[in-house]
């Protein structure tokens, strides 16, 4: 079984550990090995170290990822705001000034950063490593019929030269495209896909301008294609549309219900037939009903013989 | 001994404002063999070239040395003022002090003035040891070549064959024109461009001094001014051009596709095709990528025989040519001929290509309905793809509403830094073409900053305004894909420091000028350098802006950098005359700075031979043993050969092993 560093971050297993638990459910169904890395500290998150200190920074991350090296693993992220830190830090670590800077700093805790280690978005390590064939082949409810609206997150996009894995046009992001349509669902596209969600620092310090783009998001979504679900591969993406989207509703700034959203690994476990108690149990949106729908028993898809 | 004269130049501020000038003067008196040294606010200046000249009249030097500028631009005055002193002009040596010291070391003037003190010495050791050499001359070939067939190379050739000179119009595709010909009017006006450039062609295609060698690329240039020996490739046209009449029946009845170039992608052409209609020459060609072999018709296949009728099955363009030009069953050679001529100078007018959609990720380059500039042109032309009507590439519907973004590419550091130049104009062109022609369109234009630069331009672009069209200052993000193909335009209005968001039917990018495809190759066969904007490197940017570091070379148009119409004819007219200097005069001076072979030192071990960039030496019998000969006329004074040679059996004039030691010497003592 292939092994990966499962680097969770903060959000996931605190606020969201129902995501955390999708991972673990799916991942070893589909061939991988996800090993804990003890010891894992703050990525740094932006608004921290990233806002102030270069160097700092750097030291921070290269620590993190230290801890895979030794075990001799890549590393796998389903946060966006990690995998955009980790991944920038590495690529500020191809500066052997600063490799070396951060390796005097890491000495006093007896550690040696080597940049052996890569650094995946879980939406990445599946489509490019599992595959979208392997994926299928794991469906065991079709979700055929079923319409989705995605939402990549910037920090997967963005800048997209320090990523191991980048899309093609980060403009007209495909990857969770694919992945959605290999649970058979439809994917239509609408216009504002690659517009910010208003999550992050401007949430946290201007909650108007933050609601204002959300709202064009939202809206743009639902005019243009209807759908009967969010699904986002970023865990601050999936809490602005799971707790703003009610604002807006209680605020009568929208006229429609709001839409279910989902972290994709849970779409993946519920369509791979896991226990929605542990693998989507915690959202503010009510999300019972079209669960029901995705494990219902004419989407039982048939053995073929 | 040698009795040098040194000469110190103030350059003005640019040398006497960081350098104590007085203190190198000084220390110069002091060096070895060193007869006097003086200063002067401008050495180049008349009465500072007098100073040089009446020191030689007077017998006080044998040798010169100035220390100042760059000899690119200044050795050839200093020269010639030692001349007419009367002094060999290669016992000139100059030390440049302004780029090597006042310059680069402005923050630091008592460092820039020893390091300038180190230059002097090293160029008063290198005089110590000069010797005086002779220019020889060679007779010129009473022609040229000019490569690229636009309104640049056309404007060159003509002026060319106009002043008597034989001359070669080299094109690489069926027909001369270039990108003029596929613009529909231009600025600032707005006459058809066509009916201007049509007339050129037809002028230059018929003038009796001008060979026009179309579908043809330059293969190889060997050479030197004056007499420069040019392969050139014709390409397999598949047609006989002696007999093709040009009437276009081989294209009606041809079934093999491809994009049509000439429409900029925008419409499909035959493989068997004539490239536009007012073609010059009007010949076919057939693009056998496209060509599909009908009735199993490979080229030199024999024809299958019809059962029936016992006659021969051709293919559709065979059979269609009523002028014989078409026959497939004859062995043609895929890679055409080859032709050689010889000219004694070339002007390189290759031109420009635009950026494509699809290097702009955020603009929705997948929507059909995000087209470049070119791209328009074409849709706006009398004989693009339809017919002059502004109609959306996705549907064919008339757009209401069109968006113009600038720079696209251009002033960019993702992409190129410089201005491409004349997009404002063209953009603004567009605008008001398309205005005029339908007063109810929206045009929004969006610049970082509008340049119209240029006789009667900025009349023009106020003149937009007041027709209406809008324009926002401030660039565009992003477009989105919306239903019904149309697109979200997200720009930035900086003039109400607000972001603008819109719906547009058409979408128009002003991409980046780059050089044609193929001119990496070109300037390896020729020696051409490029400039840091990836364009041909000029001589000099003022001073010399036609010629190149190659003598013989020049250039012409926007392969020399983005420049509109104007521009251009007058760059190409400015090539001409100075690409006809060495063949009016018929003989060409050979610089004595190259390289010799001492016989008696050769052990003819052939080193040198496969060395020599230039193909300027060949191993002789000397007394039956190889021994290396360099040819004068070939030799360019690279030095790689003297280097080279394990016996030191070859020697650089000018640059002689004792002069190059006591350089060194001065600079590291």
């Amino acid at each position: 079984m292939e092994q990966i560093g499962l680097y969770l971050g903060c959000n996931i297993p605190l606020k969201h550990p129902d995501i955390e638990q999708s991972f673990r459910k799916i991942l070893p169904e589909l061939g991988v090995e996800p090993l804990d890395l003890e010891g894992a500290s703050c990525c740094p998150a932006w608004g921290t170290a990233p806002s102030f200190d270069l160097q700092t920074w750097c030291a921070i991350s290269s620590r993190n990822i230290t801890i895979a090296e030794q075990k001799g693993v890549d590393i796998m992220t389903g946060c966006n705001s990690c995998f955009g830190i980790l991944s920038e830090a590495k690529h500020f670590l191809e500066d052997k000034e600063m490799k070396k800077k951060v390796n005097e700093s890491l000495s006093a805790i007896n550690r040696t950063y080597q940049g052996t280690s890569d650094i995946y978005h879980i939406a990445q390590y599946l489509h490019s490593k599992v595959g979208v064939d392997a994926i299928k082949s794991k469906i065991k409810y079709s979700l055929d019929g079923l319409k989705m609206a995605t939402q990549t997150g910037c920090h997967t996009l963005w800048p997209s030269d320090v990523y191991k894995i980048a899309e093609q046009n980060p403009y007209e992001p495909t990857i969770l495209k694919d992945l959605c349509m290999a649970t058979g669902a439809e994917v239509p596209h609408y216009s504002r896909l690659a517009a910010c969600c208003g999550m992050g620092g401007m949430r946290s310090t201007d909650i108007e301008k933050s609601l204002k783009l959300f709202k064009e998001k939202l809206i743009s979504i639902k005019e243009e294609t209807d759908p009967d679900m969010i699904v986002t591969t970023c865990s601050s993406c999936f809490m602005q549309f799971d707790m703003s989207q009610l604002i807006l509703r209680e605020r009568g700034e929208i006229d429609f219900e709001p839409i279910p959203t989902f972290y994709y690994t849970q779409v993946l476990a519920l369509a791979m037939g896991f226990d929605p108690s542990q693998v989507a149990a915690i959202s503010q949106i009510d999300r019972s009903k079209i669960i029901a729908e995705m494990q219902s028993e004419q989407r039982l898809v048939k053995e073929v013989a | 001994m040698a009795k040098i004269g040194v000469y110190v130049c103030h350059c003005g501020s640019n040398i006497g404002g960081v350098i104590d000038v007085s203190d190198v003067r000084e220390y110069a008196e002091g060096l070895p063999d060193v007869a006097l040294a003086r200063q002067d606010l401008f050495m180049c200046s008349d009465s500072g070239q007098e100073l040089i000249k009446q020191d030689i009249r007077d017998g006080k030097v044998d040798r010169v040395v100035v220390a100042a500028c760059t000899p690119r631009t200044h050795e050839p005055i200093f020269r010639g003022a030692c001349e007419k002193g009367g002094l060999n002009k290669f016992l000139f040596e100059m030390a440049n002090i302004r780029d090597q010291a006042s310059w680069v070391h402005g923050q630091d003037p008592e460092g820039a003035t020893a390091k300038a003190k180190k230059v002097v010495s090293s160029a008063v050791g290198k005089a110590r040891n000069l010797e005086p050499l002779e220019e020889k001359y060679v007779d010129v070939t009473d022609a040229a070549m000019v490569i690229g067939g636009g309104i640049g190379g056309i404007t060159a050739a003509l002026e060319l064959a106009r002043m008597g000179h034989k001359t070669y119009l080299v094109e690489k595709d069926p027909s001369i024109g270039g990108r003029m010909a596929q613009l529909d009017k231009t600025f600032p006006t707005n006459d058809c461009s066509a009916c201007i450039l049509t007339p050129m062609m037809v002028e230059a295609y018929s003038h009796p001094n001008i060979e026009t060698l179309c579908y043809s690329e330059v293969e190889d240039v060997e050479g030197y001014i004056g007499n420069f020996k040019v392969k050139i490739r014709q390409k397999q046209s598949y047609v006989n051009w002696d007999k093709c009449t040009g009437c276009g029946a081989c294209a009606e009845k041809c079934p093999g596709k491809a994009p049509d170039e000439f429409n900029e992608g925008l419409s499909m052409r035959r493989a068997a095709f004539i490239m536009f209609p007012q073609a010059v020459p009007k010949k076919a060609v057939i693009d056998m990528n496209a060509c599909i072999n009908c009735a199993g018709r490979t080229i030199g296949s024999e024809p299958k025989v019809n059962a029936k009728t016992g006659n021969p099955i051709l293919a559709p363009c065979e059979k269609a040519c009523p002028a014989e030009a078409i026959n497939r069953s004859l062995m043609l050679d895929p890679n055409g001929t080859i032709k050689e001529i010889e000219v004694g100078s070339i002007i390189t007018a290759t031109g420009y290509k635009v950026m494509g959609k699809e290097n702009f990720k955020e603009m929705a380059p997948d929507s059909p309905n995000v087209i470049t500039a070119l791209q328009l042109e074409r849709l706006i032309s009398a004989t693009g793809p339809t017919g002059g009507k502004l109609l959306r590439p996705s549907d064919h519907e008339k757009p209401h509403t069109l968006t113009f973004v600038s720079c696209m590419g251009s002033r960019d550091k993702n992409f190129h830094t410089y201005c491409s130049r004349f997009c404002c104009m063209y953009m603004i062109k567009q605008a008001r073409l398309l205005k005029e022609k339908y007063p109810d369109l929206v045009i929004n234009m969006h610049f970082i900053d509008i340049r119209t630069a240029g006789k009667d331009y900025d009349e023009y672009y106020t003149g937009a305004r007041d027709m209406g069209i809008n324009f926002f200052k401030g660039k565009v993000g992003g477009l989105d894909m919306l239903a019904g193909d149309k697109l979200r335009v997200n720009a930035y209005d900086m003039e109400n420091g607000e972001t603008i968001e819109y719906e547009s039917d058409l979408v128009i990018l002003a991409s980046a000028v780059e050089m044609s495809d193929g001119t990496t190759e070109l300037a390896q066969k020729m020696g051409l350098q490029f400039c840091g904007s990836k364009f041909f490197r000029e001589l000099h940017p003022k001073l010399g802006p036609v010629e190149t570091a190659v003598s013989g070379l020049f250039l012409a148009g926007c392969c020399q950098g983005p420049k509109d119409i104007p521009d251009t004819v007058s760059q190409a007219k400015g090539a001409a005359a100075v690409a006809a200097v060495p063949l009016a005069q018929g003989k060409v001076k050979i610089d004595p700075t190259i390289s010799e072979v001492v016989t008696e030192k050769c052990s003819g071990c052939g080193i040198c031979e496969p060395l020599c960039p230039y193909g300027a030496i060949t191993m002789k019998k000397v007394d039956g043993k190889p021994r290396a000969m360099i040819a004068i006329s070939s030799c360019k004074g690279c030095g790689v050969c003297t280097s080279a040679c394990p016996s030191s059996a070859i020697q650089l004039h000018g640059y002689m092993e004792e002069q190059i030691l006591e350089q060194i010497a001065a600079l590291t003592a």
